[in-house]
């Protein structure tokens, strides 16, 4: 196969399949408890946020869905562009960029998320 | 690899559009479109751990227009990419995958998304005394 290096091994492949569904299953609680305390927090202002995220149970829900949620998200976006773009050397640096992004801003958010709690 | 030469399957453009085909579309369109919406996430809480000055002008920007339609998008996109996810982690197991399960999962699941998004925005608004 022309495109072999661009694209995951079998077994690579077959992990990410898995990866994206075990995501996908810590994430939907996590998300409607997300969706639901933001509606419950509308209007607050910023020390009732913080004291919200800052405390121990709380934070730890939120690390876990940044952690999942950039991971599924880059697994999501990856399968999109191996799906659509065809040329290797364009699909090569899609997949770095899609990679970045999520290394990037997960670890912003999940800086943050230390710097607030210590 | 010759590309006029190689054949090409059957694409978007010569089925008619269905539902099931419409919601497969938007399941990677807000999937995409989440990916845009971390920006929001991360910059939430990064100016939160930074000052009270930089949460005012994410405020800010929340609270403009632009960003309430952005933020109403948002919650949108992501109340119907985790129901229909749980759609795909039906068929993933193998249940659902007659004509007639997959028309009501998906009509099921686009009633749950505008419920439950306007839901949480009514109650958003009600919380925040505005309402």
């Amino acid at each position: 196969m022309a495109a072999g290096k661009t694209n995951p091994s079998g077994k690579k492949a077959t992990r990410n399949w898995l990866h994206q569904r075990l995501t996908a299953l810590i994430l939907f609680p996590l998300v409607v408890w997300f969706v639901t305390s933001i509606v419950m927090m509308a209007g607050a202002d910023y020390d009732v946020v913080l004291v919200w995220l800052t405390h121990p149970v709380i934070a730890v829900f939120m690390v876990v869905m940044i952690g999942a949620g950039f991971y599924h998200l880059s697994l999501g976006v990856r399968e999109v562009i191996e799906d659509y773009i065809a040329t290797p050397s364009t699909k090569k640096t899609l997949l770095a960029l899609n990679t970045a992004f999520a290394i990037i801003f997960g670890g912003v958010a999940l800086v943050s998320m230390f710097r607030l709690i210590f | 690899m010759s590309k006029k030469s190689r054949p090409l399957s059957p694409h978007l453009q010569v089925y008619s559009w269905q539902l099931h085909m419409v919601l497969s579309i938007l399941h990677r369109a807000t999937g995409i479109a989440l990916g845009a919406g971390t920006l929001l996430l991360t910059w939430w809480i990064f100016a939160l751990s930074s000052s009270r000055e930089a949460y005012q002008s994410f405020q800010g920007f929340i609270i403009h227009p632009v960003g309430r339609l952005i933020l109403f998008g948002f919650t949108f996109a992501l109340i119907f990419h985790a129901l229909n996810g749980v759609r795909h982690l039906f068929w993933d197991v193998g249940k659902g995958f007659e004509i007639f399960e997959v028309k009501r999962s998906g009509m099921l699941v686009v009633a749950l998304s505008l419920i439950f998004t306007i839901a949480a925005w009514v109650f958003a608004y009600m919380q925040a005394g505005k309402l």
